[in-house]
Parts: C-alpha cells; sequence; structure tokens
C-alpha cells in the first residue's frame, strides 16, 4: 500500500496578499472590515494587519490535502480556528495519516492536519477523512 | 414544503426587535432558504487565490468546483447574508466577529456550472466571558445542500464567535 499509519503528508506553503483578501470579501459577500481596513483592525485592539478570511484559510487546507492525494475526495473536513492569519503571512500545512480502513476498493484515510506561521504559532487545526479509490 | 413567507416575516420580527428578545428567541430558526450557481470563472478565481494552479485555457474542461465551495453556498445562498445575520443579532461588525469551527461532511462532489440549494437553522446561541475577548456570544448554526432532485449533497456547521462591544446590546 502507497500509504501507511503515521506517514507524515509533504507540507503545502502559501503567502497571504491583500487583493485576495479583497476579492474574498466579495465572494462571501462579507462586509466585516479586518479583512479590508488596517485602521478597523488596529481600532478594534486586534493587531496591526488586515486579518484573513477564515474560509480562505480552510481552502489551504483543502489544497494541501489535493496536493498530497490527487485523486481523492474530501468526505469529511473538521476545523477549529485557533488563531487569526494576517496579510503578509506565510502559511504552511503540514499533517500526519492518523489512521487508514481499507473497504473493498477503497480507502479511508482520516489525516490530522494543521496551519502554522512560523513553527510557533498555529491557526487553524483539522481532521480530513479522504476517501481513495483503488 | 418549506413555508418560506413565514420564515422570512420571522427573520423580520426579530431583526427589528432583537434588542428586546431573549438568546433563545432565536434557537431552531431557519434560514430563508435560497440556492447558488458555482460559476466555472469564479471558481477559477476561487482556486488561485488560495494557491491552487488551474490551466485559464482548460476551464471549459473542468467539472469539479474547489470543495470549498460547500463554505461559499452555505452563506451566498441561505437566503441571508453574512450582514443579514449579524442585522438578525442587532449585532455590530466593527467588533471584529471570527469563525471559530467548521465542520464540513460531503456526500457528493461539487459541480461547477451547477446550481445548489440551501437549507438550514440556528442551533444555538450563548453569551460566555473570553479571556481574551472579554464578553462574547457564540453562534452555532448548520446549513446543508441539496441537488435539484433533493439528494442532499453535504452539511456544513458553523460556530462563530461574536466579541460584544458597547455597540452590541443583544
Amino acid at each position: 500500500m502507497k500509504y501507511k499509519k503515521g506517514d507524515s503528508l509533504e507540507n503545502w506553503s502559501f503567502t497571504v496578499i491583500q487583493e485576495n483578501m479583497n476579492l474574498w470579501a466579495d465572494i462571501l459577500d462579507d462586509p466585516n472590515p479586518i479583512h479590508l481596513d488596517v485602521n478597523s483592525v488596529k481600532l478594534l485592539g486586534l493587531g496591526e494587519k488586515t486579518i484573513n478570511q477564515g474560509h480562505a484559510n480552510i481552502a489551504y487546507i483543502i489544497n494541501a490535502i489535493n496536493y498530497n492525494f490527487p485523486d481523492s475526495e474530501i468526505i469529511r473536513l473538521n476545523n477549529k480556528m485557533t488563531d487569526s492569519i494576517v496579510e503578509g503571512d506565510k502559511i504552511t500545512v503540514s499533517g500526519t495519516i492518523e489512521n487508514i480502513v481499507k473497504e473493498n476498493t477503497k480507502l479511508i484515510i482520516t489525516c490530522q492536519l494543521q496551519l502554522n506561521v512560523g513553527q510557533e504559532k498555529v491557526s487553524v487545526v483539522s481532521e480530513a477523512d479522504i476517501l481513495i479509490k483503488v | 414544503m418549506t413555508d418560506t413567507t413565514n420564515i422570512n416575516d420571522r427573520w423580520k420580527y426579530l431583526t427589528s426587535n432583537s434588542k428586546n428578545l431573549s438568546l433563545e428567541d432565536f434557537v431552531d430558526l431557519d434560514f430563508p432558504g435560497g440556492n447558488f450557481y458555482i460559476d466555472k470563472k469564479a471558481n477559477f478565481l476561487v482556486n488561485t487565490s488560495t494557491g491552487k494552479k488551474l490551466d485559464k485555457n482548460n476551464l471549459k474542461n473542468i467539472i469539479l468546483a474547489h470543495p470549498i465551495y460547500f463554505m461559499i453556498i452555505t452563506l451566498r445562498g441561505s437566503g441571508a447574508s453574512i450582514q443579514d445575520i449579524f442585522d438578525l443579532l442587532n449585532y455590530d461588525t466593527k467588533n471584529g466577529p471570527m469563525l471559530g469551527q467548521c465542520n464540513i461532511s460531503i456526500n457528493c462532489q461539487l459541480k461547477v456550472d451547477y446550481k445548489y440549494i440551501v437549507k438550514g437553522k440556528i442551533n444555538s446561541l450563548i453569551e460566555k466571558n473570553s479571556q481574551k475577548l472579554g464578553k462574547i456570544k457564540i453562534l452555532d448554526f448548520s446549513l446543508s445542500l441539496y441537488d435539484h432532485l433533493s439528494l442532499k449533497i453535504g452539511d456544513v456547521n458553523y460556530v462563530w464567535i461574536l466579541p460584544l462591544g458597547k455597540k452590541n446590546e443583544i
């Protein structure tokens, strides 16, 4: 079998830019100024940079799964947001295979993933069930 | 069959009176419901803006939508915009609402150039004290996606954290 319990996933990285936050505000029809206006973020005491949409952060997790399992389908994805991602952050998604169940012609792989900025800051913790037809 | 007139009236009533209502008055409230069409070009932007490379010249051969559309569709097609939800709760977005948790279960992959139907309800609205944010409200709601044959495509459960400032006396 190509995949083994305990295997690490290949890291996936991306840099967050304001242009994409503006686009996601439109995509989500979300007027929250913390994504668009740095002065609002400062006024709220939430830092010095605009804050990325949580939905985009989860999209990075999905892209990391797709990168590691290109011919798969995600069937469950639970996400807990633990810290914010801000404009200019270089994020990295890492993960491990926690379990593999074989059912006839398919594998269901459970992965634990996390989205980090640098070594210390964990911004999203996720668990995914991924279906692979074999 | 869902009585959308009654649901819309209930949203209007609650939105107008949210200051005077208890948190329990919002529990089990159905979303007005609606639908959302996944546009091929928008799907391309969703992919590229999150770091997934797609060939722009190959757009017509792309059949499946990015799975993050489960979140986009459920919010955009629920019949209530994010602003409508905050208006319902008399919540000022200037206080910086945050997505706390999102759990997605998927029965079937999403297709581009396809319309999906959205239904859902508010599960709970509670108030708490957070060490980091002070007084907050926690909104829990679930939205489900269906195709045109009423086949369930998936479910999304959201937990939003709503920090309370002086302007938010709900």
